[in-house]
């Protein structure tokens, strides 16, 4: 992970917190982060910067498979940081920053997505899909090239998409996916599994599985 | 999740293939998928998911380049304005909202009347302009003050009862806006009446009728809210009338009232201190009576 602070003084109890953070997996460094996030609020560029580095393969991986399209996913990325550089004032501490950063990208997607968002699947078509076992979905699934999973995907609606996105592109734990909605976790993982089964009915549209009822 | 294989799989299989988990959960969930092929299965689905969402994974801008381009954003959008002039262009849009709710009758009623004064001022002639605007432009400026605020005046009454804006600040604009008017007004009639009638000055003019319509507004402004704006009409009225009556009726203008009433009607000192402490306690009365979102009980308006 590239921590971005090198500029910046930081004190050593966090510089070794930072180390150690550098292992797989790459959990969130909460206190590096505040002061990241203190420093952004003081019109720091740099921290801005930085706190940008420590987030920013999910950030762009999230905001890319979300939108669907690259170009457009940098403008909401840009949106986002102009976002965090104005509200960074107001950061309380409630949540994590990754969390805080991660919801603020989410609503920025939000607010230019919407327009053009697709109908979504409805809830009858894939209620019968929506279990885990091996079944039509896994057939589906599996039978399916990633890229036309993908294509799928861009078809789905606007919830079914960002809860894929967060859990799978930016790899964000159920838990803190749950933080950045704003629902609780149970919600996150049926929401999961109902887009999986849209995914796969959508699959199914097209041929894929096709010994399916 | 059902049947058999609800017992088996556990519900971070999908945050297994999208490669979250790490330690001891990581370690639980290998050892049960090598026993289940239920969750095997399942797995399966969750991992094709998780490889189509970072198939093409696009190189992230670069930071300084990210960070610039926001910034000039930041640059050329600037930023909502700070708390002065986000209030200051809240006060402007408030008197133009408010513009629109006070009835027309309220600005006609006062042009007329001040048409009426001007013509009676220019065609009596001899010093009687000064007299005949000092006795119209505080009745005009009472009349609009008082007859500004209350549910059976206001066509919006139920939409302001439950806006974010309190009924003092509303209160506040709609007075300012009317005796800002009829202050305009005045002074142009004074303007009229002193090209016509030019042996007065027009500072005089305007000191015959500002200091008691100043007062006058006041007076009837804080009766207005504290018992009604009829009440608030009625004595402003009778205040007028004494005036008149004092400075009109031969026999009444050696007495100590016609005394007090000159006293009163001219702007001096004494009235603008006055009408500055009938301001405050109307201010002072408001915080009592008119509550955001909750409508002055003891005014039984």
């Amino acid at each position: 992970m590239d921590t971005g602070a090198g500029a910046m003084p930081v004190p050593d109890r966090l510089r070794r917190r930072s180390r150690e953070a550098t292992c797989p997996g790459d959990p969130p460094v909460p206190e590096v982060d505040e002061v990241l996030v203190s420093r952004v609020a003081d019109g720091d560029t740099a921290a801005l910067a930085a706190l940008y580095s420590r987030y920013r393969v999910g950030l762009f991986r999230f905001l890319e498979r979300y939108a669907g399209d690259r170009m457009l996913a940098e403008e909401i990325l840009q949106d986002t940081l102009l976002a965090v550089w104005r509200s960074a004032h107001a950061y309380a501490g409630r949540s994590s920053v990754r969390t805080w950063v991660f919801g603020i990208a989410r609503r920025q997607a939000h607010n230019r997505l919407r327009a053009r968002a697709p109908e979504q699947v409805p809830l009858d078509r894939v209620a019968g899909w929506a279990d885990p076992a091996p079944g039509p979905a896994e057939r589906a699934l599996a039978a399916a090239h990633r890229e036309v999973i993908a294509e799928a995907f861009d078809g789905l609606g606007l919830e079914q998409r960002e809860v894929l996105a967060l859990a799978f592109a930016a790899r964000i734990t159920h838990r803190e996916v749950a933080e950045i909605l704003g629902v609780p976790v149970g919600t996150v993982k049926s929401r999961l599994h109902y887009a999986r089964a849209a995914l796969a009915r959508v699959l199914a549209d097209r041929g894929y599985a096709e010994e399916l009822p | 999740m059902s049947g058999k294989a609800g017992r088996h799989c556990p519900d971070a299989l999908a945050e297994y293939a999208a490669g979250v988990l790490a330690g001891p959960e990581r370690t639980a969930i290998e050892a049960h998928l090598l026993d289940c092929a239920a969750c095997r299965g399942a797995l399966g689905g969750w991992t094709a998911v998780a490889e189509a969402m970072t198939a093409p994974a696009g190189t992230p801008p670069e930071p300084a380049s990210v960070v610039r381009a926001a910034l000039t954003q930041a640059a050329l959008a600037p930023q909502p304005p700070p708390a002065r002039r986000r209030r200051a262009a809240f006060a402007g849009e408030l008197l133009l909202a408010e513009l629109r709710l006070v009835r027309p009758s309220v600005w006609l009623a006062s042009v007329l009347v001040m048409t009426c004064a001007v013509g009676l001022a220019l065609t009596a002639g001899n010093g009687a302009g000064a007299t005949v605007l000092s006795l119209v432009a505080p009745l005009v400026a009472v009349a609009g003050v008082a007859g500004v605020y209350g549910p059976e005046r206001d066509p919006a009454f139920e939409a302001l009862a439950v806006t974010a804006t309190s009924p003092r600040v509303v209160l506040l604009a709609r007075v300012t806006l009317v005796f800002a008017y009829d202050l305009v007004l005045a002074v142009a009639a004074s303007a009229v009446v002193q090209l016509g009638a030019p042996r007065v000055g027009l500072a005089a003019l305007v000191a015959g009728w500002l200091g008691p319509m100043a007062l006058l507004s006041a007076l009837s402004l804080l009766l207005a809210m504290w018992v009604g704006p009829n009440v608030s009409m009625a004595v402003a009225a009778s205040l007028w009338v004494l005036r008149v009556l004092t400075g009109g009726i031969p026999q009444l203008t050696g007495g100590w009232l016609a005394a007090a009433m000159r006293e009163v009607w001219v702007t001096s000192p004494g009235t603008v201190a006055a009408t500055l402490a009938l301001l405050a306690a109307a201010v002072v009365l408001s915080r009592h009576h008119l509550r955001p979102g909750g409508w002055p009980g003891p005014l039984r308006w």
